[in-house]
């Protein structure tokens, strides 16, 4: 009798769960950090000094200050919710082992936590721009696609990595080494404008690509938006999205066997 | 033996908590961790252990049932099946009602969070719903013993008051299906009367329990029923006397000891 809860309940159940485990996340990464929250905004702002300062040299995009800055927190995001979420579900092996929930949850959480942190970073960061550049209500809504854009990129992305490492924990290390390329494969140092025509097409092959530079274009009126690419991109996007929780949901009934 | 009609009824009414029906669980031993590399270009080394073949068990709405057997029985994996937390590589496992494991004792407990982060924690995980949470923190507190401590982190706790604690939320969500193993006395002794307590109270409320252990005593006390597993498959299964007698004839008589 008790099983038979409505769909509401389960997905009250659920929702109440997802948010359980992700404001776990968020707890537990503060606790004893004097600066806390700050830490999301004061790691770009580094990196963009550091590389603001020697990059201006050969790389001539205008406001490149501003424009590594709207790069570097999607791309912290991208960064740090890939490297932690592929080895998380072996390393909740404890978990795992002891009860049943909705495995799926581990990486969800993880991404979820790490994007409420690049949201607030950005909404933070939103006054800055009001005196550089005219901001629009429609660029604010495209801003908004290109993040949910990222964010299913990022949870279908993570569900694959997630799933294979648990049976090759070879692919925690390709993660790792990828991360370090595709990040200068994907435009946030430059624009895709200053690649050579030869190259340019290559960016159809990196999803990333047009999800920096529709941010890069909304927020600071900058960068390239191809339509051949965007939609290269946009496909890929959903094939990984696609494989990635099929790939989950054949292998999560298994995971324990596996760790 | 019921027709497949009936057993759907009776499942349909509540009457049966737990089915199995032909379960197998394959595991694959491997001698060492994969490596993709080492997939391309070496052939597997792998061996097949079958853990459990071919088990078909009915438990009844409010039966007690032991599941004995020596080490490396199937007992663990069994219980592993019935709980939800692996899946068998065949057959099919129905249950009936609301679980709840003592394997489950602590899970997700994590260091850096309170205690009463902790619980929402732990009892999300283990199928509390956070209405049910919010309705019952007091008394699982109180139970627990851990006011004191409930807004300290956890590293700060005593294996024994998150014992307690693990114990406490678990004992108070309310189960309709108990699994019980050897953790079931957990605590000091003044702790372990009252998770006794809870125990006997679960057994008198009529709950549905299986209790997996090398503690006959307890199984003998308790269970209507005993299966008895050998090698992954159930040897025999019948009145817990009988079961127990022959069990101790087959294990310990012939040493002559223990």
């Amino acid at each position: 009798m008790r099983e038979a809860s409505t769909i509401r309940e389960r997905l009250k159940y659920y929702s109440d769960f997802l948010w359980g485990m992700t404001e776990k996340e968020i707890k537990a990464r503060y606790k004893r950090a004097v600066f806390g929250f700050l830490w999301i905004l004061l790691n770009p702002l580094m990196q963009m000094i550091i590389i603001g300062a020697i990059f201006s040299y050969f790389i001539k995009v205008p406001n490149y200050f501003l424009f590594l800055f709207v790069g570097l927190l999607a791309w912290q995001f991208f960064s740090l919710s890939l490297t932690k979420v592929t080895p998380s579900i072996v390393y909740e092996r404890n978990l795992l082992v002891k009860a049943k929930f909705p495995i799926e949850a581990i990486p969800i959480s993880i991404i979820l936590s790490n994007f409420l942190h690049m949201i607030i970073s950005y909404i933070i960061f939103l006054p800055i721009l009001f005196f550089t550049v005219k901001l629009t209500m429609a660029s604010l809504l495209l801003t908004i696609t290109a993040l949910i854009w990222l964010l299913l990129l990022t949870i279908g992305l993570g569900l694959l990595t997630a799933s294979l490492n648990v049976r090759y924990r070879d692919v925690n290390f390709f993660i790792q080494t990828t991360i370090i390329l595709w990040f200068y494969a994907t435009p946030i140092l430059y624009d895709s404008t200053i690649v050579s025509e030869k190259l340019f097409p290559f960016f159809a092959l990196n999803p990333l690509t047009s999800i920096f530079e529709i941010l890069h274009y909304s927020l600071l009126n900058q960068g390239r938006i191809d339509i051949k690419i965007l939609a290269a991109n946009l496909s890929l996007s959903l094939i990984i999205i696609m494989l990635g929780v099929l790939i989950f949901r054949k292998m999560h009934k298994f995971f324990v066997d596996w760790l | 033996m019921l027709t497949g009609f009936k057993k759907e009824r009776l499942i349909m009414e509540d009457k049966i908590a737990v089915e199995l029906k032909g379960v197998s669980k394959k595991y694959t031993l491997h001698h060492e961790k994969p490596t993709l590399v080492e997939n391309i270009f070496t052939a597997r080394s792998t061996e097949e252990f079958w853990a459990l073949k071919r088990i078909n068990l009915e438990i009844k709405r409010g039966e007690k049932v032991g599941i004995i057997g020596p080490n490396g029985s199937g007992k663990t994996t069994l219980l592993e099946v019935i709980s939800g937390i692996t899946t068998p590589t065949r057959g099919s496992v129905i249950t009936n009602g609301k679980k709840v494991s003592l394997i489950e004792l602590e899970a997700g407990f994590h260091a850096e969070l309170t205690g009463q982060e902790n619980i929402y924690l732990n009892g999300l995980l283990i199928g509390m719903s956070k209405k049910e949470i919010n309705s019952k923190i007091k008394k699982i507190i109180s139970f627990a013993d851990v006011r004191q401590f409930i807004d300290a982190p956890f590293y700060a706790y005593s294996e024994g008051m998150k014992l307690r604690l693990g114990f406490s939320i678990v004992a108070h969500t309310n189960p309709d299906i108990v699994i019980l193993d050897e953790n079931m006395a957990v605590g000091d002794t003044s702790f372990k009367v009252k998770s006794h307590e809870i125990i006997l109270d679960w057994i008198k409320k009529r709950k549905t329990i299986i209790v997996v252990s090398h503690l006959l005593d307890f199984i003998s006390e308790t269970c209507d029923k005993v299966v008895w597993l050998e090698e992954g498959k159930i040897f025999d299964q019948g009145k817990t006397k009988t079961i127990i007698k022959k069990y101790l004839h087959k294990y310990y008589n012939r040493r002559g000891h223990e």
